[in-house]
């Protein structure tokens, strides 16, 4: 039952989407200026909220874990920060098509570019030291650690576009220059569409975990017999 | 209507599908990893625990 809920709450999320890119194309205009590489923003800028609530969820969990030595914490920040990478490679990709469209470039090192390029590597690292540490104890705490750690670049990203002297290509937020009402359907639909996604996925990587800690515990008896 | 960078809005989605279709992949694949190995690890117990 709660397995058929999980891929059910993902399907709808991927017909979520898909309804958005029919809104999209049957009731807008393309943006003046950028033509239809514009609309790229509807699934660019939720990518980006979805890793960073993940990430927020996990550093969460993560000082959970270390406060109370509860491995379901431990389980939710690896699924949470798996996910969120995910979400996080899609941002970086659809940012640099969007970038060769209207910059002419695919990357520049550009002070909110690099800081995002520099947490999806953080948290890519927490995902490749993970499964380098046997001792689930010792793992789950190195892990907390490099959770909380790698969450210092997301305000750090936020604010790349804010600080005073800093020169950046990248555009404002929609929502803080006044343009989000022309584009304030398909921009929260597309944030729902990801957010089911990003909740399934969520649930199964949970579960997947959970599977793993059951398997640690049955070699443990194993060896125990 | 007017298509001007339809091309480039076609890659991003596209990408955007690729990236979330090959991670559904991987965690599909990793699932019945763990499941197969679970369902061993179990046998075996059971196996212990008779003999």
């Amino acid at each position: 039952m709660r397995e058929k809920a999980t891929y059910a709450l993902g399907i709808l999320g991927a017909i979520v989407m898909i309804w958005n890119l029919h809104h999209i194309f049957t009731q807008m205009a393309p943006e003046s200026a950028q033509g239809m590489a514009g609309w790229i923003l509807f699934i660019h800028v939720p990518a980006d909220f979805m890793g960073d609530i993940l990430y927020t969820v996990a550093l969460v969990t993560s000082i959970l874990f270390l406060v109370k030595k509860d491995f379901t914490y431990d389980s939710i920040s690896v699924a949470c920060i798996e996910v969120g990478t995910m979400f996080i490679l899609v941002n970086l990709v659809t940012g640099s098509i969007w970038g060769k469209n209207q910059w002419g470039i695919w990357w520049t090192w550009d002070l909110r570019l690099t800081t995002q390029l520099m947490k999806f590597l953080l948290y890519l690292g927490y995902l490749v030291v993970r499964p380098a540490i046997a001792e689930a104890t010792q793992r789950a705490t190195m892990s907390a650690f490099i959770a909380i750690f790698a969450y210092a670049d997301v305000p750090l990203v936020m604010m790349a576009i804010r600080l005073p002297n800093v020169r950046t290509q990248h555009p404002s937020p929609v929502i803080e220059t006044g343009g989000i009402n022309d584009v304030a359907v398909p921009f929260v639909v597309g944030i729902i569409a990801q957010l089911l996604m990003a909740l399934a996925l969520m649930l199964v990587r949970l579960h997947q975990e959970n599977t793993r800690r059951e398997i640690d515990s049955l070699r443990r008896e194993l060896h125990a017999l | 209507m007017d298509v001007t960078n339809l091309t480039y809005l076609f890659y991003a989605y596209s990408a955007a599908w690729i990236i979330i279709t090959i991670f559904v992949l991987m965690l599909v694949s990793r699932g019945r990893k763990i499941d197969r190995e679970l369902a061993r690890l179990k046998a075996l117990v059971e196996d212990k625990e008779r003999s």
